[in-house]
């Protein structure tokens, strides 16, 4: 007889499937989205598909071969096959982007969490380290510290981690101060409930859609970073399959061989890329919906 | 419709408002906000729309001064300012009328206000915005002697004989001002401003909300306007200000030639300022009568409620009677009379077929199947 | 005899206005400058005032929410004024709370049966999931609601919905007092009177003692027993219910009361109206201060602030003078059919 009800849905999946049908309307950001997507699944199926021995299996008679319709990028200075190289250098390349991220992102919000909301001497001096970190360009930090831990690739991936998480614990903060001045939050004090769960179980969830868009945006540049600094010797070992080693292993190359230093370039260029347009597309999706 | 226009009285009407429906388009579907919407404003009454939030007052104002948000659509009906179609007035000519004839005045003055203008740097705009009405006005309200003066000195340096109304309008800028400077002290003055010279040079925020509220009135008579529509003025006001501004209203109503459509959802203004109200409910309106009319019988089942939910001082109660249920959802409104799914004595027909506002007598309509032909 | 329940002396809550590079104390915003009142058991208090007149912030010192400045409360004979740790967070749970805004008061991305059940399980006041669910059914029942709305989240709810929602979770913890900050300010009339009687039940069927914060004088007629009317930070007069209405004897309380709008258009109203605005709590006037606007203002006031002494016995009165004040609403000749 009256109006009917729309079924239950939690704001977050509701925020979602509406983020979803704007994420769908703008063609580049969809296209970036896209091959993102494609990226994580090569990432994931890839070294099933190749054999990550190809990475180990050195053929000098067939080094330094232009593209052909055997070996469609050509071959490396080892004789490796470049396409599967490439293929297999996704994973690394895109586990390591994400797990920096992904650390960071629960470091920093951990503690902008707590600083923002305890607030007094502990905000000061978090504020204060935060400051330290975010005023030397991250990567001239991460090469400071990659070069004080030393060489390998875990050592690399722990560089940037450490460098990394200040700027999320930044925004994360200055959610959290407005948040924890909302009423609910007095209702929750009122109820007698304690600080610590009320930040993470309240403060957290609905602070955190900031950082995440953030986060997202970011893996493209990490990937960025990282093939960066292992291009300059940080990290990766000569043989593994990784973009930067590649480019570093082609420099010498160059003239002969350009392919060797162009198709992993271009790859870089291809996922940091999708990377950008599909966290542009999420922030542009969430950002006004952000401001409640 | 028949019945439904006033038989009683022989003023004038100002405003006439026929069966007007408006829909705004969302993301969740069509909301039905206007339903048919029929009322007349006579000239020098002041006229309450009272209701309840959603119920489409606010709405109703904003339709009769074309100021509605993108998405809305008025789908049918008339608005008749004297002669004029509002509804089919092109945009150009409502801002003149907004300008010369309608004067609405909000809740909240902070939003109104220009914060980066001087009340008096405001107020000297509404005067100067068109000269032929700073003459009219001036004429009106005889401006200020000195005024006068300053453009009859003017007119003898020219070695000009004019008309007073004539003179306004051909005398140089800073005559103007002076003119509008002194129509604005006269007008700061009758909203009761203490000091309104120093006023004059004040900003919004140096205000406080009193004295900002007195101000939008006082742009409202600025203009001197056929009708002046205020939008839950008093809402936001603490007591002891909102009877500052009731006392106001009340003397400024002998002396307003215009009349007032005041949209409140407090009946306790409406019983204080108004000679007629009309009672809105989810996008109609259920019941119209004269104040004293309505109060001593109030006829509609939603009037009825309304009036037991409220708690009154000069009444003493145990338990306030409540409506029961909600507002319904204007996406998917109820069939038949919307409020026929919360009404004590709701039956079949109620169901199916919209009540029309039908005339029981001393200017009182009500739209409600109880009365009239046809009742069960 | 019934027993006071909450006590309140002499509270204070300046809040300090900084300035300057070095970030000095300017002044002082002065919310709660002098709030003494006393509440019994299953009584409703209802505390009036204007904007600026520092009554939510007396509630918010009740619970906590701010530490205040000087003074004391008592609960029960317990001086909870700084209590901290364990002890106190057994006496928070002896206060319950509704706010003003059902919009904001309420975690939008918790469940009500989360919203519920949370207080309960975190206080560990209930023995099992189950058992905090099946409670959590009942109090949502008891507030007017349906079993399944537990599952939805609150902005599927109506204002006057979240609001019973609101009462609800006030009742998780079996509260003694609730603090009702504005609850109905935001609601249209029809649904005020829903939560009002809802709220009138639940006092009696828990025998619970309510703190009625509101601007609104007919709702705090309406609800209260005893009422306190506050200005710029202080009580002026608190007595029982029909004396402050009726007989009033401060003139502020006597120009508020007299400024309401009835809804009665046969009735003529010889209001009183205050001059000028309220002084800013940054700027309270010496001595008395409400003389600014009082009609009655002496040179004598603008020297001593009158104290809050009882006249008779259950009404206190903070002025000068014994001003034999008119009723402020005259009693009406014509009755009302409705």
């Amino acid at each position: 007889m009256t109006s009917e009800r729309p079924s239950s849905w939690s704001p977050a999946i509701a925020e979602l499937k509406f983020a979803g049908h704007l994420l769908v309307q703008n063609k580049v950001v969809l296209a970036g989205t896209l091959i993102a997507a494609a990226v994580i699944i090569t990432a994931i199926v890839g070294p099933v598909i190749i054999s990550p021995d190809v990475a180990t299996s050195i053929n000098l008679p067939i080094r330094l071969m232009p593209p052909s319709s055997q070996h469609w990028l050509g071959t490396d200075d080892y004789g490796r096959d470049l396409f599967e190289v490439i293929i297999l250098s996704t994973r690394l390349d895109v586990s390591a982007s994400l797990t920096i991220v992904g650390v960071d992102l629960v470091i920093g919000v951990l503690v902008g969490a707590f600083s923002g909301f305890i607030g007094g001497k502990i905000d000061e001096g978090m504020m204060r380290v935060t400051d330290i970190f975010l005023s030397i360009p991250g990567l001239v930090l991460a090469l400071a510290v990659a070069a004080a831990l030393g060489r390998g690739l875990n050592n690399l991936i722990l560089a940037i981690i450490i460098v990394g998480w200040p700027g999320y614990a930044r925004i994360l903060r200055g959610q959290v101060l407005a948040e924890k001045e909302r009423l609910y939050v007095d209702a929750l004090r009122a109820l007698g409930i304690g600080r610590l769960r009320v930040i993470i179980r309240h403060i957290i969830p609905n602070t955190i859609y900031p950082v995440l868009v953030q986060a997202t945006l970011d893996l493209g540049g990490v990937i960025l970073t990282f093939a960066g600094l292992s291009f300059l010797g940080f990290g990766a070992t000569a043989l593994t399959p990784e973009l930067g080693r590649l480019i570093t292993a082609g420099q010498s190359y160059i003239f002969q061989a350009p392919w060797l230093v162009a198709f992993p370039g271009i790859a870089i260029l291809i996922i940091s890329l999708a990377f950008n347009l599909m966290g542009d597309g999420i922030r542009d999706v969430l950002d006004p919906r952000l401001r409640r | 419709m028949a019945g439904a226009a006033e038989v009683t009285d022989t003023r004038e009407a100002l405003l006439q408002v026929k069966d007007l429906r408006l829909n705004f388009h969302t993301y969740a579907g069509e909301v039905k906000a206007l339903d048919g919407v029929t009322f007349v404003v006579k000239k020098g009454e002041a006229f309450g729309l009272v209701g309840e939030s959603g119920c489409g007052k606010s709405v109703t104002a904003l339709t009769i001064v074309g100021l509605l948000p993108e998405n809305a659509s008025v789908v049918d009906g008339e608005i008749m300012l004297g002669a004029d179609n509002l509804l089919k007035t092109p945009p150009e000519e409502m801002r003149k009328i907004r300008a010369n004839r309608i004067a609405m005045v909000f809740q909240d003055p902070t939003t109104f206000l220009n914060p980066v203008l001087t009340i008096g740097e405001q107020l000297e705009e509404v005067f100067l915005l068109n000269p032929d009405r700073l003459a009219r006005v001036a004429a009106e309200r005889k401006a200020s002697e000195e005024a006068l003066m300053e453009i009859k000195a003017e007119d003898e340096k020219t070695g000009t004989e004019r008309e007073p109304t004539e003179s306004t309008r051909k005398i140089s800028k800073s005559a103007k001002k002076k003119v509008a400077k002194a129509l604005s002290i006269d007008v700061l003055t009758e909203v009761r401003l203490p000091d309104s010279e120093r006023t004059l040079k004040q900003y919004p925020h140096e205000l406080s909300g009193g004295m900002r509220q007195r101000c939008m009135i006082a742009m409202a008579l600025a203009r001197n306007p056929d009708l002046f529509i205020a939008d839950e003025i008093t809402t936001a006001l603490d007591v002891t200000i909102q009877a500052q501004i009731l006392e106001l209203l009340r003397e400024l109503k002998k002396k307003l030639l215009g009349s007032t459509l005041l949209i409140t959802h407090d009946l306790g203004v409406v019983a204080e300022l108004c000679d007629r109200v009309a009672v809105m409910y989810a996008g109609n309106i259920v019941e119209l009568a004269t104040v004293k009319e309505l109060f001593a019988n109030p006829l509609h089942p939603y009037t009825q409620g309304l009036m037991r939910a409220i708690p009154m001082i000069d009444r003493r109660m145990e338990r306030l009677e409540t409506i029961p249920g909600s507002v319904p959802d204007l996406i998917y409104p109820p069939t038949g009379c919307r409020f026929h799914p919360r009404c004590p004595f709701a039956f079949e027909r109620c169901k199916l077929e919209k009540p029309e506002l039908i005339h029981v007598g001393k200017g009182h309509t009500v739209a409600c199947h109880l009365f009239g032909e046809g009742k069960a | 005899m019934t027993q006071t329940v909450l006590e309140i002396k002499r509270l204070k809550k300046w809040f300090p206005i900084t300035g300057g590079i070095l970030g000095r104390v300017k002044g002082w915003v002065k919310a709660v400058d002098r709030v003494d009142l006393e509440i019994k058991e299953g009584e409703t208090f209802g505390l009036v005032g204007e904007s600026g007149s520092g009554k939510t912030t007396v509630g918010r010192c009740i619970l906590r929410l701010i530490e205040p400045t000087a003074g004391q409360m008592i609960y029960r004979g317990q001086d909870i004024t700084k209590l901290k740790g364990e002890a106190f967070r057994r006496v928070r749970r002896k206060f319950g709370v509704v706010f003003q805004d059902p919009y904001a008061s309420l975690d939008p991305r918790q469940t009500i049966k989360g919203a519920l059940t949370e207080p309960m399980k975190y206080h560990k006041t209930i023995g099992s999931d189950e058992e905090a669910v099946e409670r959590a059914k009942d109090l949502i029942k008891r507030v007017g609601l349906n079993e399944d709305h537990l599952y939805r989240f609150p902005h599927e709810f109506s204002g006057g919905q979240r609001q019973r929602i609101a009462v609800a979770r006030a009742l998780t913890t079996d509260p003694e007092v609730i603090i009702l900050d504005e609850p109905t300010s935001f609601l249209d009339v029809s649904v005020q009177a829903q939560i009002l009687n809802l709220l009138s039940d639940l006092q009696k069927e828990f025998n619970l003692t309510y703190l009625f914060i509101s601007h609104n004088l007919s709702v705090i007629e309406h609800m209260s027993n005893r009422v306190g009317v506050m200005y710029l930070g202080a009580i002026m007069e608190a007595a029982e219910k029909d004396i402050v209405y009726r007989r009033p004897e401060h003139p502020y309380t006597h120009a508020l009361i007299s400024a309401l709008p009835i809804p009665n258009p046969e009735l003529v109203r010889q209001r009183v109206v205050l001059a000028g605005d309220v002084p800013s709590p940054v700027n309270i006037p010496s001595g008395c201060r409400f003389r600014t606007r009082c009609p009655y203002a002496t040179e004598f006031c603008a020297e001593k602030e009158p104290p809050l002494i009882a006249r008779q016995p259950g009404h206190l009165v903070s002025c000068h003078y014994d001003l034999k004040l008119s009723a402020p609403i005259p009693i009406l000749e014509t009755s009302r059919k409705t």
